[in-house]
């Protein structure tokens, strides 16, 4: 069931970088948003930007009807969005989309996020974690800037590993140099995962050399956010027709889906 | 004073209120019904349907430019035969008229939807696209010469008993004379309009920000060109015109309706204000009211121009 809210900001920080926690008074999305589901914000009340933003909902409180999104500013909307002020309002659609699978049975969980892709997956890490699953995230950055976003984490209860473009915390290089050195031993049972899709590659293949199962949320540019426009389309494999795949739509198929299923362009 | 009488008919379709959803926007009409009642609505025009299935363009299919948006979905559709399986019984059961829009790349095509469309229960009409700017062959091809414009609305016209809308292109010279031609091909309304084809650049990579490419313009950067058209139109056609482009509020409905639209659509708006079409149908009626305006008929073409000597 999908829902309109009117969300009421009370912190929009700065967290390092270009990144911003906006915590949001929003009892409706708190209540209902699973790990994984996007909102769809509206940044501006004119006709320009038009559209409405996407965002993954980073983690929610639904006793203090709260919740936070953790976004980058890379445009027009995001920058329109990194000068609101606690006490304004803003416009939103929830809960969208599809949300990580947690009803799970295994031991231990692979968490991996690199720079926005980070934005679903505390409330993700808080529900493993709540359920007994050891969980290790592995967290690429540009820089050591956004080293508070490492502490989300270890509050949270999850083993973290960082990886910066400076090396200026953790190793220096690309998250997915963390696969690489995987001890067999040290295999998960499942992979989380969300980033550029360069890195959802690497990921790709690698699990699929380990027969690691796993989920991946990917991004498309979006216009209703709820079905309707066709607009979100992405190439996931289908035995319904002779190709072997079909388009479908990130906003309601997605954004999160198996990891196997997704066609990755090369 | 009492509510005023919203009531429009376009041919046979009998509205409770001139305000329609516009084709591609409104998927077959589940995703809002989360959001309000759609029976509310005038009439629901749904997404293009074609004879066989298609997948649609690569990604990315939409941008966003000043105050509108590009779209280059490409018609992805499950073709007229699934269609009519999983999404006609649904729509069947709405109290709203389904408005089915459809697009062929021959006339043949145009022929053959109109008659398999014809013998499924629960449809209200067909608004027939000669106006997509999105697939290679067909689609805005018929809708910018009047003549093949005519020629697949008669022909289409020989397939049903249905009301025939036809939808046409913003991208002619002339949008009036080809009005003219669907009229007198047996068009029972028109509609108007479709997108504008443009394009749109990203200045860094040097590339397209569509996957086609090019991509048909909509949202309010488009209304005033669309305003003028259906004003062109109104004055040339006996037929009701269903004005539509960049509407997102109850004013610009209004703006539409003076210019001589007996309805119109919403398309774009929807993504902004996923109850545009509700509040939208609330303040045409306060407007209404205030004016003391008893039925639509009181607005339509209203336009007042002082001739230039
Ligand atoms: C399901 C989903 C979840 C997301 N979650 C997050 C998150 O948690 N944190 C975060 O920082 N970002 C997230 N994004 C990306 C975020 O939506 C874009 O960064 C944002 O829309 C950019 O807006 P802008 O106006 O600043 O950029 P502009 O480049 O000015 O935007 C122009 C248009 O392109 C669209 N667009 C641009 N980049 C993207 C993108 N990467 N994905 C989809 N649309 C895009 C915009 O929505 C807008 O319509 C998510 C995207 C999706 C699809
Ligand atoms: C994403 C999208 C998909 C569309 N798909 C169709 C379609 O399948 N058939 C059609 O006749 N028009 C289609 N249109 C055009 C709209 O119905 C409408 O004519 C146009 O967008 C102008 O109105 P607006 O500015 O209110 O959106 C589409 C428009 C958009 C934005
Ligand atoms: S954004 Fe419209 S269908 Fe996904």
């Amino acid at each position: 069931m999908i829902f309109q809210e009117s969300g009421l900001i009370a912190a929009n920080e700065s967290v390092g970088d270009r990144f911003y926690r906006m915590a949001l008074f929003a009892p409706r999305t708190a209540s209902k948003v699973k790990p994984g589901q996007f909102i769809h914000l509206k940044c501006s009340d004119t006709a320009d930007p038009l559209l409405r933003r996407p965002f993954s909902v980073y983690d929610w409180d639904e006793k203090k009807k709260m919740i936070t999104i953790l976004y980058a500013v890379v445009g027009r909307g995001t920058e329109m969005m990194s000068k609101m002020k606690s006490g304004e309002k803003v416009n939103l659609m929830a809960p969208l989309g599809t949300s990580f699978s947690i009803d799970v049975n295994f031991n231990e969980a692979l968490v991996i996020g690199g720079g926005c892709g980070i934005g679903p997956l505390l409330g993700l890490v808080k529900q493993l974690v709540k359920k007994g699953i050891e969980t290790t995230t592995l967290l690429g950055m540009k820089t050591g800037q956004t080293s508070i976003l490492i502490d989300d984490f270890l509050l949270a209860g999850a083993t973290v590993k960082v990886a910066t473009n400076d090396g200026s915390i953790g190793i220096k290089g690309h998250v997915t140099e963390f696969l690489e050195n995987t001890e067999k031993k040290e295999k998960p049972d499942f992979v989380y995962a969300c980033g550029p899709n360069p890195m959802l590659v690497s990921v790709q293949k690698w699990a699929r050399k380990q027969h690691i199962p796993g989920e991946i949320s990917i991004e498309e540019k979006m216009g209703c956010g709820t079905g309707a426009c066709l607009s979100c389309a992405c190439r996931i494999q289908s035995q319904d027709n002779e190709d072997g795949w079909d388009y479908k739509r990130v906003c309601v198929e997605g954004p999160v889906f198996s990891l196997e299923e997704v066609i990755f362009d090369e | 004073m009492n509510n005023p009488d919203l009531r429009v008919s376009i041919g046979e379709i009998h509205m409770k209120n001139p305000v329609m959803t516009a084709s591609g926007t409104y998927g077959y009409g589940e995703a809002y019904s989360d959001l309000y009642d759609v029976n509310f609505l005038g009439a629901m025009v749904v997404k293009g349907i074609t004879p066989e299935p298609r997948k649609g363009n690569p990604p990315p299919r939409i941008a966003e430019t000043p105050a509108g948006i590009l779209n280059a979905i490409g018609l992805q559709n499950p073709g007229v035969e699934k269609f009519i399986l999983d999404e006609v019984p649904r729509l069947m059961k709405l109290q709203v008229p389904v408005i089915v829009n459809m697009s062929a790349n021959t006339i043949e095509g145009y022929q053959r939807l109109a008659r398999r469309l014809d013998e499924v229960e629960g449809l209200s009409g067909l608004e027939v696209n000669i106006s997509c700017p999105n697939v290679k062959q067909g689609g805005q091809a018929f809708g910018t010469d009047p003549k093949t414009a005519h020629e697949v609305v008669s022909k289409v016209r020989k397939e049903t008993k249905r009301p025939i809308i036809a939808k046409l292109t913003p991208n002619v010279t002339n949008i009036a004379s080809i009005a003219v031609s669907v009229e007198d091909a047996g068009a029972d309304a028109v509609s108007l309009i479709n997108t504008l084809l443009g394009m749109a650049i990203d200045i860094k990579s040097k590339r397209p920000l569509l996957g086609n490419v090019v991509g048909g313009l909509s949202g309010p950067a488009v209304k005033p060109v669309a305003v003028r058209m259906v004003w062109e139109t109104a004055q040339v056609v006996n037929i009701p015109v269903i004005g539509m482009g960049g509407i997102t509020s109850w004013q610009d409905a209004v703006e539409f309706m003076i210019a001589g639209a007996s309805a119109v659509a919403i398309g774009t708006g929807n993504f902004t204000n996923p109850v545009a079409a509700v509040d939208i149908i609330d303040g045409i009626c306060a407007y209404m009211k205030e004016n003391n305006m008893e039925k639509t008929t009181d607005l339509v073409g209203k336009v007042s121009i002082e001739t230039i000597e």
